[in-house]
């Protein structure tokens, strides 16, 4: 069974633009799968409507064969979401932030202490958890953002843009954390703009332009002989 | 100047979101939605001042309209304009992009005093606009002082609009020497406003043993702001050269002050802006607890982080808990002799549940509580809680502030008055009655139309839709059963207990409906 099946996904915004339009796609545990597009082509609002943060005029989203927009609580409590700026609340320190998200998500003491200690450690956060979120740069906040979402251990993890701000060290250890996540059976579908580390990290990717989807599926099926950035261009100019 | 016009301009538009009014369904709703809500509250202000202007007239003293209107105005102006000066002024979002921009502070200081003017302004113009046209129809045809008169009403806010904001400067100076900044804050922003109140209400009793009822009158308008004396004919200026010193000094007090402030202005920001070091550096202990609590406790260290939300929308809560220390630590009827009423303890015997609905229903910090939220609602709306739970989390918080106020009442209430069985049953259901309307109100409205996209949380804390109308539905409900009970000769007791009842069911078709729905 899909980790994610989107069916169809229409959605359309006020002013009546299609910002998606009948888009499909599957991501199955063990996948990472890259989302590509240019700006404005649809990437976070797909997101946004997986993870159940604005609703959908047409399609069909399931998350582990549950519909997100029958069983939302449900779909949630199996997924986690960073999106591309990490706004956080900054008059909780760190902890307390990382605390409420895992009381959110019925995390036990002790497992919230056992992901807090391995990835604040990991991220070089663990002094700085316990000031006010108010005092963080934008990267250690994608940080926090990046430990919060691992505390419950999620099937899925829907990230916007996840290697904004982040630096090389830690761009090395968000990789290494998605692959370590996918290899225990998770799934991981993320938007980028960086080629490169989608080409490398990817086993699937998807590029949509103007709300259409209009490859997916495994990275060397999609892109052929050519580079990724050579096929993107490609059909992004078409 | 070219530059401050464009500042004012965005501000104006992003402020009042006419963009995303004119481009969005919903917020067209909205926007018709506050239209109405404005033009009725213009509407009942406007016939208020025409109403008290008229009665001057009838009494002979027509001649103190202008400086009873502008006494009247200057003090409500400075009252409000306390209350959100510093959110205008310090501490808004686009301050680092404007700060990093080729402009001077001046131009930006100049921008944001601007829109606080037009903000007060409109306060200004409703009261001294009627208050003129009765007093251009009762008084001796003099064009010249008729046009000062309407002229002035450009420069009334520009003195209250200094006062308040040199206060708020006081109190964002004070309070940074201290760890916690937010708290010192409100302490003080309270204080002032309590001495505001104190020194408006002490000095209209101030001329009550003049016999003369103009004398007493004048004593009284200058009592509450004294640079309204200039607008009375008894002064030693003449008419006309009132108004004009009027207009001058206006002119003079306000442009010196936007020079103060520009000189140190990036400081002042960033001083409003500095988190409190008290919240920093504590490790919190990891341990599970329900989503709900988790949920609750999270909007409560919200709501007290936000100067802004304590300061306005804890205003009836403040005002409940003092008047009932007061009437804990002194007689009903000192209380009463020191508040103007005759017999307070017949009084609060029989409108004791309306006076507390009413201050409760002032505080409504649920209407803006989704707002609030901002863009941190990604947060809430990927985790996996229902509606349901996060509008209880809201309404809790909301329910707690309440009950600190109402238990005090209550006990002070019980403790003071001779109450038999049913008043008390009455003190202590009605209250709850009204308390659970305003919050459920609130949190319903503000889900109803809530604004994440703010850049100031002032917007959403005071003058966005849902606080609106929580404030004047609330007040609808507290004003009717008396209406009802003045106008009807219903009986006072029974009235409030029908309109408990309906309250209740009201708010639980509310909260149902609004749990029903599966994004927040």
């Amino acid at each position: 069974m899909s980790v994610l099946n989107i069916k169809n996904l229409t959605k359309v915004y006020d002013n009546k633009k299609k910002a998606v339009d009948d888009l499909s796609l599957s991501i199955e545990a063990g996948d990472i799968m890259g989302f590509i597009g240019a700006n404005g082509a649809g990437k976070t609002t797909t997101l946004k409507a997986v993870v159940g943060i604005h609703g959908f005029e047409e399609g069909e989203i399931t998350i582990g064969g549950h519909s997100i927009k029958k069983e939302p609580i449900l779909c949630k409590s199996m997924l986690a979401y960073i999106p591309d700026n990490p706004d956080l609340y900054e008059h909780l320190t760190g902890y307390q932030y990382i605390n409420f998200i895992a009381d959110l998500y019925n995390v036990s003491t002790s497992l919230r202490s056992q992901a807090l200690k391995k990835y604040g450690d990991m991220f070089e956060m663990t002094s700085n958890l316990t000031h006010v979120i108010s005092s963080y740069s934008h990267g250690m906040k994608q940080r926090t953002a990046i430990i919060s979402a691992l505390v419950h251990s999620p099937d899925l993890l829907i990230l916007d843009e996840p290697f904004v701000g982040l630096d090389p060290k830690a761009t090395f250890l968000l990789k290494q954390v998605m692959q370590e996540r996918v290899s225990s059976g998770g799934a991981i579908f993320f938007s980028t703009h960086i080629l490169d580390v989608a080409e490398k990290l990817c086993n699937k990717v998807a590029i949509i332009k103007d709300g259409k989807l209009i490859a997916s599926g495994p990275i060397e099926a999609v892109k052929g002989n050519q580079s990724l950035e050579a096929f993107f261009m490609e059909v992004q100019d078409a | 100047m070219k530059i401050t016009w464009l500042l004012l301009r965005t501000q104006i538009i992003n402020y009042l979101s006419i963009n995303e009014i004119l481009q969005s369904r919903n917020r067209k709703k909205s926007a018709v939605m506050m239209g109405i809500g404005m033009v009725a509250m213009v509407v009942f202000l406007f016939t208020y001042n025409v109403l008290t202007a008229q009665a001057l007239v009838r009494m002979g003293e027509q001649d103190i309209i202008p400086a009873y209107m502008v006494a009247t105005s200057s003090y409500a102006i400075l009252f409000l304009t306390m209350l959100r000066a510093n959110g205008i002024l310090f501490g808004s979002r686009d301050m680092d992009l404007l700060l990093s921009l080729p402009i001077k502070p001046s131009q930006i200081v100049s921008s944001k005093f601007m829109f606080m003017y037009l903000l007060n302004f409109f306060i200004g113009f409703i009261f001294m606009a009627p208050g003129g046209i009765v007093w251009m129809g009762n008084a001796p045809q003099d064009y010249l002082l008729f046009l000062l008169y309407f002229v002035s009403i450009f420069f009334v806010p520009l003195i209250p609009m200094c006062i308040a904001s040199f206060i708020g400067l006081l109190v964002v100076l004070a309070s940074s020497r201290f760890k916690n900044r937010n708290l010192f804050s409100l302490l003080f922003s309270f204080a002032a406003l309590g001495l505001i109140g104190y020194i408006g209400v002490s000095n209209m009793k101030s001329g009550i043993e003049i016999e003369n009822l103009g004398a007493m009158l004048a004593t009284q308008i200058t009592g509450i702001y004294p640079l309204s004396k200039l607008f009375l004919s008894q002064t030693a200026f003449s008419q006309v050269a009132g108004p004009f010193a009027f207009i001058g000094l206006s002119v003079i007090v306000f442009y010196c002050f936007m020079k103060v402030i520009s000189v140190k202005y990036s400081i002042f920001d960033a001083l409003a802006k500095t988190s409190s070091r008290y919240i920093g550096n504590r490790k919190v202990k990891l341990k599970q607890q329900s989503p709900f609590l988790a949920l609750y406790k999270k909007e409560f260290a919200r709501f007290l982080s936000s100067y802004m939300a304590v300061l306005n929308t804890g205003l009836g809560v403040i005002l409940l808990c003092v008047s009932s220390l007061l009437l804990i630590v002194m007689s009903p009827e000192k209380l009463g002799h020191y508040m103007n009423v005759k017999d307070m303890n017949g009084f609060l015997t029989n409108y004791a549940p309306i006076v507390i609905a009413a201050m409760i229903s002032l505080s409504c910090p649920a209407a803006s509580s989704l707002s609030l939220e901002g863009r941190n609602i990604w947060i809430l709306q990927s985790s996996p809680v229902s509606v349901r739970k996060i509008l209880d989390s809201k309404l809790a918080v909301n329910l707690t502030l309440h009950a600190v106020a109402y238990l005090l009442a209550v006990f002070a209430l019980i403790t003071r008055l001779r109450l038999n069985f049913l008043q008390i049953l009455g003190l202590l259901f009605i209250s709850i009655a009204y308390s659970i309307f305003t919050s459920v109100l609130g949190v319903v409205l503000n889900k109803k139309f809530p604004n994440y996209a703010w850049e100031n949380e002032m917007v959403v804390v005071k003058q966005s839709l849902p606080v609106i109308a929580a404030n004047t539905i609330s007040m609808i409900a507290v004003a009717l059963p008396v209406l009802l009970h003045l106008i009807l000769s219903l009986p006072m007791i029974q009235t409030l207990w029908g309109m408990a009842i309906v309250l209740i069911i009201a708010s639980t078709i509310m909260y149902q409906k609004a749990c029903k729905l599966s994004f927040i």
